[in-house]
């Protein structure tokens, strides 16, 4: 698990282009989206292909998105659990 | 005020006005399911116009014409203007009749790295003017979702003002891999046909179609309808999210509605694509000016959402619906669903009330209402009230981009030539903090950094609100730059992934409203798409912009980015006001 959430951390700075975050800025606990990076509605949407892409995991409903992407951790979980590649 | 004096619809429910605006009265969808269209595998609900009887059409209409090197979406520009002369009878080739183009995406799947012409949004421009035989050189606006509002504001402003007697405003898009693939990324479509205002509505259906609206200074019979008057503002709040506050559209519905009496207002055309934050962000524009009671439709369960031509199409109809003394219904409205109360026409009704509202929203925190009025008189045309006040435009800052070299008036700032993106190495080396910069594509990183160091340097504070300053951009290319790059996310079969983060930026204005976010600027933003920087057609724009009280600033000019090349050449201006 520990490995994923890294890989997680340093996915989402190059997917979601977060140039000035360090994977160590990062809080594996703490919201994605709000005051913590910044994420916007935008960035929910790349993180859904980003779980297909990397991870195989189809989203059909965005709204999924907010319980999966809460932070690294729990969508970290989510993939534990549910990817097929 | 100027009036409709000719106008056409080719969509999925028809190749005219009448055929459309009959098939909407008898409640006729025009979205079907589509699988496997365009080479993409997830089905989509969308309005497709039949090809079999395009080339009737086109048979018969153009007889003795060779239209072998126009493109389909081409084609439609030509069927729809000629079917609209056919009613107004103008000179098309009448040096005081121009033509504009409204349109988002054009020939877009024609696009490679090659950059074949056809790409090019003024080249079909050109190509239709030229058809025509008329030598003014076309206006080509690309202001995402209300093109084809912002192109009849454009008539307006020309006609008014004296530059033309005639106007032949014409808008389209076509569907393709490209467009489709990118709204599904959004996770935009719904899955079945759309129900705008609907408290089930699941997101918009896309569609195709080509409009157009001829407008002439004077009126050709009595109860024709004129457009009166028209506004566009930003919301300054974010590029693809509608505004949680609907400021820019509540801004628009100020503007056109200050001067009239609002009993008289029959209905509203809403957007009313069908997403969820878009149908809310209109009820509660109508709230925050008190329209709430006004009943208000939607066309979009008809035709989908057909972009670039959507405002004229669906003002159309509804200039149709107002010449019939009737107000049309909102198809697929079940139940109401929004937090603000709204009026959703139910059902067909009769109105003697004269006039009706156009709203329309789009990317780029883009937002735009026009105001249209039946006249109970023959071509009375009101003159342009004069103030005896000329305008004139003081320079207030410069910025210039050339080969790699920024000056700002005489400020001279060198993007150095190093590995990986050198606008981000630009960004990083002049210590700017706006950590949304690195999201941006390269055509709206350059017009940011141009703007922020102009802004920089007249110590313009970004944190004030400024209703009362405008962005007019232009450039040759649109968005090719980041299309090229979409399309690398949609080429490859095996590796088939659209990226939202990247189609957002597949429209021109998104820079304008990058720079309007930044500045919170909340006035007129609009892009322009031209073959060559033209000082004399901006500076136009520039002078049309500045005349109401209201708008005192303006930031205008040429933006260019295409692989690896920039070109800058913007100009803050502030206008002053002399005694004639």
């Amino acid at each position: 698990m520990e490995n994923l959430i890294k890989e997680l951390k340093e996915e989402i700075i190059k997917t979601l282009n977060l140039e000035e975050i360090k994977p160590e800025d990062i809080d594996e606990n703490a919201p994605l989206f709000g005051d913590g990076l910044g994420l916007d509605s935008i960035d929910a949407l790349e993180l859904i292909v980003l779980m297909e892409k990397n991870y195989g995991i189809k989203l059909q409903d965005p709204n999924q998105g907010k319980e999966i992407f809460k932070s690294i951790v729990t969508m970290a979980d989510y993939v534990h659990k549910n990817r097929t590649k | 005020m100027i009036f409709c004096i000719g106008n056409n619809i080719i969509s999925s429910l028809g190749f005219s006005t009448k055929e459309n605006y009959e098939a909407v009265l008898k409640g006729q969808i025009g979205l079907s399911l589509h699988e496997n269209t365009f080479g993409i595998i997830e089905p989509f609900f969308a309005s497709l116009i039949d090809d079999e009887r395009l080339d009737k059409e086109l048979v018969f209409n153009f007889k003795d014409e060779d239209l072998s090197s126009f493109t389909r979406f081409e084609k439609l520009l030509l069927l729809s203007v000629k079917r609209a002369n056919d009613e107004a009878k103008i000179n098309l080739h009448d040096k005081n009749t121009l033509f504009i183009l409204s349109t988002t995406k054009g020939n877009v799947s024609y696009l490679s790295d090659d950059m074949d012409e056809r790409v090019y949004l003024w080249h079909s421009a050109k190509k239709m003017v030229s058809f025509f035989g008329n030598e003014n050189e076309p206006l080509v606006i690309s202001n995402a979702c209300i093109s084809g509002a912002a192109a009849q504001i454009e008539a307006l402003r020309l006609i008014e003002n004296n530059y033309y007697d005639n106007c032949v405003v014409v808008g389209a898009d076509v569907l393709s891999k490209f467009v489709v693939s990118g709204f599904q990324s959004f996770k935009a479509l719904s899955q079945e046909q759309c129900k705008p205002f609907d408290k089930n509505r699941h997101g918009l259906n896309l569609g195709e179609a080509a409009a157009t609206i001829i407008y002439s200074k004077m009126g050709k019979k009595a109860n024709n309808i004129s457009l009166v008057n028209g506004a566009i503002r930003n919301d300054a709040r974010h590029i693809s999210a509608p505004s949680i506050e609907a400021e820019g559209l509540y801004n628009c519905l100020v503007a056109i509605t200050e001067n009239i009496d609002k009993d008289d207002i029959a209905f509203i055309n809403a957007h009313g694509t069908a997403t969820i934050y878009n149908d809310e962000m209109e009820a509660l524009a109508l709230n925050r000016i008190a329209l709430q009671h006004i009943p208000t439709n939607s066309l979009k369960a008809h035709f989908g959402h057909t972009l670039g031509a959507a405002a004229l199409l669906e003002s159309i109809i509804s200039m149709q619906a107002l010449t019939d003394r009737k107000i049309l219904k909102s198809t697929n409205c079940i139940e109401v669903g929004a937090k603000h109360d709204i009026n959703v026409s139910k059902e067909i009704i009769n109105t003697d009330k004269n006039m009706f509202i156009k709203m329309v929203s789009g990317f780029g925190g883009s937002n735009a209402a026009l105001l249209f009025k039946i006249n109970d008189t023959n071509t009375v045309n009101e003159e342009v009230q004069s103030d005896d006040l000329k305008v004139d435009l003081e320079v207030i800052v410069k910025g210039v981009l050339k080969d790699n070299v920024i000056y700002i008036n005489d400020v001279k700032y060198v993007l150095e030539d190093v590995p990986g993106n050198i606008l981000d190495n630009f960004y990083r080396k002049e210590h700017i903090s706006y950590p949304k910069f690195f999201k941006m594509d390269n055509l709206c990183k350059v017009g940011f950094i141009v703007s922020e160091l102009m802004f920089r340097e007249v110590s313009f504070d970004t944190e004030i609100p400024k209703k009362d300053m405008a962005i007019i951009l232009c450039n040759r290319s649109s968005s090719s730059d980041d299309d090229l790059l979409y399309l690398r996310s949609i080429n490859d079969k095996d590796n088939y992934f659209p990226s939202p983060s990247v189609f957002v930026y597949t429209l021109p204005n998104i820079v304008t409203g990058e720079i309007a976010i930044r500045n919170k600027i909340l006035g007129e933003s609009s892009f322009y798409v031209s073959e060559r920087h033209s000082e004399e057609m901006i500076l136009r724009q520039v002078r049309n912009v500045l005349q109401p009280k209201s708008v005192k600033y303006v930031l205008f000019g040429w933006v260019e980015s295409l692989k690896g090349k920039y070109e800058v050449e913007l100009t803050l201006v502030k206008k002053i006001l002399t005694k004639i």
